[in-house]
Parts: C-alpha cells; structure tokens; sequence
C-alpha cells in the first residue's frame, strides 16, 4: 500500500465523518426546532427524542462511545419516558395545545438569539484545550479506571445523591402518611 | 511515515460502528419503503371499522386522553433511578474481569467500591418499601 | 494521605444520614426522637472531630487525598466547623417536643422524622463537600448536595399547601440553576482540559507568567462565558438579585425551622464555591480580570439595596426575614466584589476574612431571628403553624419578655448595632471596602444598613409597642394537624435561641473573643498553604 492510497483513504475516511457528522447535526438541529414550534405537546416529545438521538450520533462521531451510551439510555430512553409521564399524569388532555401569546414569542426569540450569538462569538474566538478528533482519548476501559481511581469520590457521592432524589421522590409521590397509618 | 499513516487509519475504532450504522440503514429504510409502496400501489378503500384504532384485535373501550393513575409516577422515577445506576456500571463492568485477571489483590477493592454504591441504592429501596410505595392500595 | 482520614467528617454525617432513613421507615415516636439525637450526635461528634483535626492532628498542613480531589486547609476546616455548628442549632430548632414526636410548634413533619433529620444532615455533609472540594465535579455535586435535599425538606416541613408549593417553585428553579451552572463548569472543564482546581489554577497562572504581566490576563470569550454561567449559578444560590425571586415564597412556604436552614446552608455552599472558583480564576493570586469584578459589584449593590427596599414593603415577618436573607447575602458579596476589585496588596485576603467572619456572625444571629419566630403562635393556624404576620408578633414581646429580648437582641445585630456581633460584621466588611478604596461602595453599604434598621426595628416595635391581636387565643386548631400550647418553652428551642443570643452578645461585648475568630478567618483566608504548588510539587501530588 502507497502513502498515496493511505492518504486517500483517510481522506475517504474525513468524507465519510463530515457527511455523518451533517446528517446527526441536521437531526437534531432540525427536531429542535419541531419541539419549538410544534404545538402538540406528545408532538414535541417525539422531535425531542431526535434531537437527542441526533446528539448521542455526534458523540458516536467524536469517539465517546460512552456519553453516546449514556445519551441513549437516560435521555432518549429515561428523560424522554419521563416527560411523557408527566404529561399523561399531569394533563387532563394530553393533546393539549401550546398557545403562547405574541409578545411570549417576541420575547422567547430575543432570549434565544442573544444566547445564540454569545456562544457564536465564544465558539469562533476560542481556541480549546482539548482536540475533540483526538480518537484515542478515552476508550471505555480507561474511563471505568478514572471513575473508580481518581473520580472514586464523585462517584459514590453520586449515589448519595440518587439516594436523596429516590427517597424524594418516593416521600412526594406516597405523600403523608396519615396519623392512624 | 507509511507506518504512522497505518496507525492513524487502523486507530480509527469509529470503523468498528460501520455494521451498526448499515443496520440502521437497512432498517430505517426498509420500513420507509413498505410505507411508501403500499401508500403508492395498495388499493385506497376506507369505513368506519377500518378507521377505529388498532387494539391488537380487540374493540377499543374508552378514551386514551385521560388522565393516568399517579402510582406511575413513581415507576417511572424509580425506572429512571436504576436507568442512571447502569450507566456507572458499565465502565466498571469493562475493568473488572481484566482486574479479577491481572491484579487479583486489587479487584477486592474495585468489588468493595460497587458494593458501597449499589448499598446506597439498595437503601433507597428499602425506604422505599418501607415506606408501601410498591403496595398497590 | 488515607482517603479515609481526609474525609471522617463527612463520612460521618453521610452514615449517620442512611441510618436516618432507615428510621423513618419505623412509624413509631421513639424513632423520630432517636432520629433527632442521633443527627444532634453526629453533628456534635463531628463539630469535635473538627476542631481535633486542626487544632491537634493536622494542625497546618493540608489535607488531601491521593488523585487531589479533596484539599483541606484551614479555609475547608472554618467553613466545616461553622456547618456543623450552625447545624446543631438548626438539629435543636426542629426538635420533635409535640406529643407523639411529630414536629414541634413550628415544624410538622408528622410520621417523617427520620428523613426530615436524615435530609437536614445529608445538606449540611454537601456543604463541608463543597468547602473541601478541589475539582470541579465534587465542587458541583457537593452543592447539589446541598441543595437537593432543601427542596424535599420544604416539603415535608408541614402540612400546608403553601409549602407544597414553595417546595415545588425552589426544586424548578434550582433545577434551573443548577443546569446553567453545570453549563459554566462544562465550559470551564472544555477550555482547560481539566477538572481538577489546583490545576486550572496554575493554568491561569502560567499564563500569566508566560506573558510577564502581573496584571490579570483576559479570559477567553468562552471563558468569560463559562464564569459568567457559574456566577449565575451561585448567585441564584445565595438568593443574589437579581435571582432573588424565589426567595419570598420559598421561605415563607417553609416551616420556620426549614426557612432558618435555608437562609445559611445553600448560601454557605454557593459563597464557598464562588469563593474557589474566583480563587481559580484568579490564579490563585486573586488577580480576577476587572469585567468580573464589575459584575460581581453591580451583583452586591442589587442585592443589598432591593433586598432591603423589599424587606420594608412586607407584612409577613418571615418574608421580611427572607429579604433580610438577600440583603445579608449582599454585605456578603460586598466583601466578594473587593476580593474582585483590581487592588494589589493584601486586600483580598483581609476582605476574605471579613466574608468569613460575616458568615459566622450572620449565621448565629440569623438562627436565633427565626428561633424566636417559631415559639410565638400564629394567628391562623390553618395558615402557618407559628408566627409569620406582624399582626402575630405583636404585643408579644410584652407577654414574654425574654423572647421579646432575645429577638430585640438578633435584630440589633442583624441591623449592626454595637455591642453584638453583626457590629463587628459590618465594621469589619467596610473597613476592606475602604482599605480598597471603594467608597461608593461604603456608602451603599452605610445607606442599606440605615434602612434595614427601619424593618427590623419595625419587628421590635411589634412586639413591644403593639397590643397584641384580639383573635390569637381563641383561633382553633385545624383538623388532623398537632398543635401544642402557645409559646411552649421547650428545651432544645430555649437552648438553640439562647446560644444564638448568648454567641450574639458575647462575640460583640468581649473583643479578645471576637479578636479569636476573626484571626481563625484570618487563617482560614489562605485557601492554600503557598499561593499555587508549582510544577514538581504538583506532580508529587498527582501520585
């Protein structure tokens, strides 16, 4: 095999990443804005299941296997089921509609654009620390190394903190128990 | 250089997904096409039973817009409880059996390090039960 | 260092918190009242524990464990002892006295002792993480720590709607500003490449170094932005204008004892984490970039100024407390903005033992405010369990004249008054402001404690000048809610309010004491022992 044929590969190689890398993103730019205008409140749920399916793809692309997991399992599959729970608890229709007035819009876009150019002007005049191509960064093995090494303390205290969070939410959700109980 | 070349075409592991984004491919698109051939070329008729909902056979009873029972509620956050538990599973799943392997004297500790955590969790069930949120009264 | 020595204190009120929840699953009284002494236990144990590891273990040296997560210097040993002690206060306030042990006159938790206390003790643990923490990741889940468990507490503080949904309004909101503060520490952990404090310290510092200016350097526009996110974060933490909002209603919807913890426990985290990262940002030499130090000035002015306007406008004395609360959060940043201000020399660190000593001084005086509160009746117990309204407070300091004192004497000092220790806050906060020759900032802070004075005397003057309402005795108690005789003097309410009043007036009449604390903040205002760890050091660290 030529240099030439390696270098045209890796550049195959670049073609193939960048065309992924626009598909996801166009995933998910395009399901956020569904969850923005759709007035259906399930509607919305779905396009957000894309967008962050659409997200979980570009960490696949990134090499980070692992968030790519994570996006999956806890938001595509947690957060998402989650937040269709709510609806169906919640709302008397769970088809209800979204009306948001006119000066809500004109507001919400404001809001959204300063915020959108402030991360414009941040992205394009920063330079990172991190190479976000680096492949070889952080396979998975080395990761469960870290989190159980140097990260052993965040990570039982995350459990501490599901602790409270399950304990919260079993107290609210059985709510008092009466004196006679 | 051919050889730092290789190395940089042989790291790249995201080579390894190819299979599953074919997958998906051949999934997405396969389901794509039957919908669309069978809206282009199936016969268009309609009545009023074909246009109830599908209950796997059964008659539909009711409405489905109503509000549900809150003791789903509580699934549904101890679902999502467990969901976020797995996920610090994984990486530690992935270095456990090499340690059990290569460094048996320290895989005690990494054991003890899960125990601890998935102790915490077990807490919050036995509160939890304690507590009758899984009696169904 | 053994992982295991470094954090005993927190591993103790972590444990102690589990066998809590196990309790609470017990229905019986004798747990709750178990639960109660056993979280007053823990604390006490660990307040002592504390003391022993500064004072005779470690004395000067710095904790930390073996990957550099946890650093523990005098300034994590003040901000632990203050937590643990201010805690045995709030554990003495919200001791079950009711029949059955299901709360006491301000505080209903009815069959939930267990995790009430449990709760209590696992917020107080994330603040000693906070002040312990030295990576980015700690540091967030330690205020989370903090934070989480206020939300349920509020909750389960009483049986009455307007708690449900104070409890409900502060877990949105601070769902919220937890998420942009994530956002800052992702962007600030994006830009360095680490997580780990020391070590984006001496980034900062480098480049400092490398550019030869003693000056600070500009952030990059990520940077900035990422600071700017997590001085959100932590102001919605410290109840800062303008992220005040939720502070009225959230206080007041809590049962007194609740609204007491919540008045100084997320504050202590938010204003220990702030304090880090601007140590951090700063390059550990407190050389902050001046558009910081801007905000962080217009962030005190607000804060003390609508806190204090707002607190004259309210009729519910909690309320007035809460805003209070904001105001005090504001002298807090004052202190702060001149840790933030472009002066060279050793302004930062004198203005940051004033910030701590403020902290001790506003937490034992701010305790004893609200202890008084809880052992007046209300007038409507279908709406508060305990005095909320001016229209309760008054006349009643007339019918029991040692609380009348007491709160005369927490208000005093609350406003700055000599002879208390809230005297000696104030002097202490302006005398920085002035030695960093900000004098606007004086006289905002001169003018906001004139007005302050106008609510809190406005509470003395109830409770004294007034008649007392004509309605209060005979107002029956709701159904299915325990109630116990107006004004009970139960023992751990009268010990925790008299050790408020008793550290008030002792920290401001006898000035060696005062002179010892503020010399311990003195020495907790070194956050470390040399300003960074240079390269070979750090790299000993690492190991």
């Amino acid at each position: 095999m030529t240099t030439a044929n390696i270098l045209a590969i890796a550049d195959q190689q670049q073609a193939v990443a960048a065309v992924l890398f626009y598909i996801f993103a166009g995933i998910s730019a395009i399901s956020a804005l569904g969850v923005v205008i759709s007035r259906n409140i399930v509607r919305t749920a779905v396009f957000l299941l894309f967008t962050l399916v659409g997200v979980a793809g570009l960490y696949f692309l990134l090499n980070a296997e692992f968030l790519a997991a994570v996006q999956l399992v806890v938001y595509a599959g947690g957060t998402l089921i989650l937040i269709i729970f709510g609806v169906m608890l919640t709302s008397k229709s769970p088809f209800s509609r979204f009306e948001p007035k006119a000066v809500e819009v004109v507001i919400a876009i404001s809001v959204a654009s300063v915020i959108f150019f402030a991360l414009v002007l941040a992205i394009t005049r920063t330079k990172f620390a991190v190479n976000p191509t680096d492949f070889t960064a952080y396979p998975i093995d080395k990761l469960g190394q870290t989190l159980l090494g140097d990260f052993l303390v965040p990570f039982e205290i995350v459990s501490v903190l599901l602790l409270v969070v399950m304990i919260g939410a079993a107290y609210l959700a059985k709510g008092r128990r009466r004196e006679a109980d | 250089m051919t050889s730092s070349l290789l190395a940089v075409q042989l790291a790249d592991p995201r080579l390894a997904w190819a299979p599953v984004v074919l997958l998906i491919i051949i999934a997405v698109g396969f389901a794509v096409t039957n919908v669309a051939v069978s809206i282009l070329i199936g016969p268009k008729r309609s009545g009023k039973v074909k246009e109830t909902t599908y209950e796997s056979g059964m008659v539909p009873i009711g409405d489905t817009r109503r509000r549900f029972n809150v003791r789903f509620y509580i699934v549904a956050m101890i679902f999502l409880v467990i969901d976020v538990d797995i996920i610090f599973f994984y990486p530690w799943a992935t270095i456990f059996a090499p340690y059990v392997q290569k460094m048996p004297d320290k895989s005690g500790a990494l054991l003890i390090e899960m125990i601890v955590f998935v102790g915490l969790l077990l807490l919050a069930y036995v509160y939890a039960w304690g507590k009758g949120v899984f009696r169904w009264d | 260092m053994n992982l295991f020595e470094v954090m005993w204190p927190e591993l103790i009120v972590i444990g102690t918190a589990c066998v809590l929840f196990l309790l609470g699953v017990l229905p019986m009284p004798g747990a709750r009242r178990a639960s109660a002494a056993l979280a007053l236990i823990s604390l006490l144990g660990t307040f002592v524990l504390l003391v022993y590891y500064l004072m005779f273990r470690w004395p000067g040296d710095t904790l930390h464990d073996s990957s550099n997560a946890l650093r523990i210097w005098y300034f994590a040993h003040y901000i632990k002892i203050l937590a643990t002690g201010i805690g045995v206060m709030f554990v003495l306030m919200s001791w079950p006295t009711n029949k059955d042990a299901t709360g006491n006159s301000a505080l209903d938790f009815t069959q939930d002792g267990g995790e009430f206390f449990g709760l209590m003790l696992l917020s107080i643990a994330g603040v000693m993480l906070v002040a312990s923490a030295n990576d980015m990741i700690l540091l967030f889940l330690g205020i989370e720590l903090a934070a989480i468990p206020t939300y349920v507490m509020v909750s389960i503080s009483r049986p009455l709607p307007v708690a449900q949904e104070a409890g409900v309004k502060y877990f949105f909101l601070g769902a919220m500003a937890a998420a942009v503060m994530l956002f800052g520490f992702s962007y600030l952990y994006g830009t360095t490449g680490t997580t780990n404090l020391t070590e984006i310290a001496r980034q900062f510092s480098d480049r400092r170094t490398a550019v030869g200016s003693i000056n600070a350097l500009p952030l990059s526009t990520w940077q900035m932005l990422a600071v700017i996110m997590l001085i959100c974060g932590f102001a919605f933490k410290l109840a800062a204008v303008p992220l005040h909002f939720y502070a009225g209603d959230v206080y007041q919807g809590a049962a007194t004892p609740v609204t007491a913890l919540l008045s100084f426990v997320p504050k202590a985290s938010g204003l220990v984490a702030l304090i880090k990262i601007l140590y951090v940002i700063g390059g550990g030499m407190w050389i902050i970039p001046a558009p910081i130090g801007k905000l962080l000035w217009i962030l005190a002015v607000l804060t003390m100024s609508v806190g204090n306007v707002l607190g004259l406008l309210q009729n519910n004395v909690k309320r007035t407390l809460a805003y209070s609360s904001i105001a005090h959060s504001g002298y807090l940043l004052t202190g702060i903005a001149v840790i933030a201000s472009p002066q060279t020399g050793f302004v930062q660190q004198d203005a940051l033992q004033a910030v701590l000593f403020y902290l001790a001084a506003y937490g034992i005086m701010n305790a004893g405010a609200f202890g008084v509160l809880m052992m007046l009746p209300s007038r409507h117990p279908k709406a508060a369990t305990s005095a909320e309204t001016f229209d309760d407070i008054a006349g009643q300091g007339r019918n029991h004249v040692v609380l009348g004192l007491a709160m005369a004497v927490c208000c005093f000092s609350l406003i700055g008054l000599p002879l208390t220790v809230g005297f000696f806050g104030k002097l202490f906060l302006i005398r920085v402001q002035l030695r960093g020759e900000d004098y606007w900032l004086v006289i905002i802070t001169v003018i906001n404690a004139a007005i302050s004075a106008a609510y809190y005397l406005r509470i003395v003057a109830s409770m004294f000048l007034r008649a007392t309402s004509e309605a209060y005795p005979h107002a029956p108690a709701p159904v299915g809610v325990e109630r116990t005789a107006p004004a009970p003097a139960s023992f751990p309410l009268v010990l925790a309010v008299g050790l408020s009043v008793f550290g008030t007036l002792i920290l401001g009449i006898i000035p060696p004491l005062t002179e010892t604390v503020f010399t311990t903040a003195q020495t907790a205002s070194s956050l470390e022992p040399t300003s960074i760890p240079n390269a070979t050091q750090a790299s000993a660290l690492a190991r």
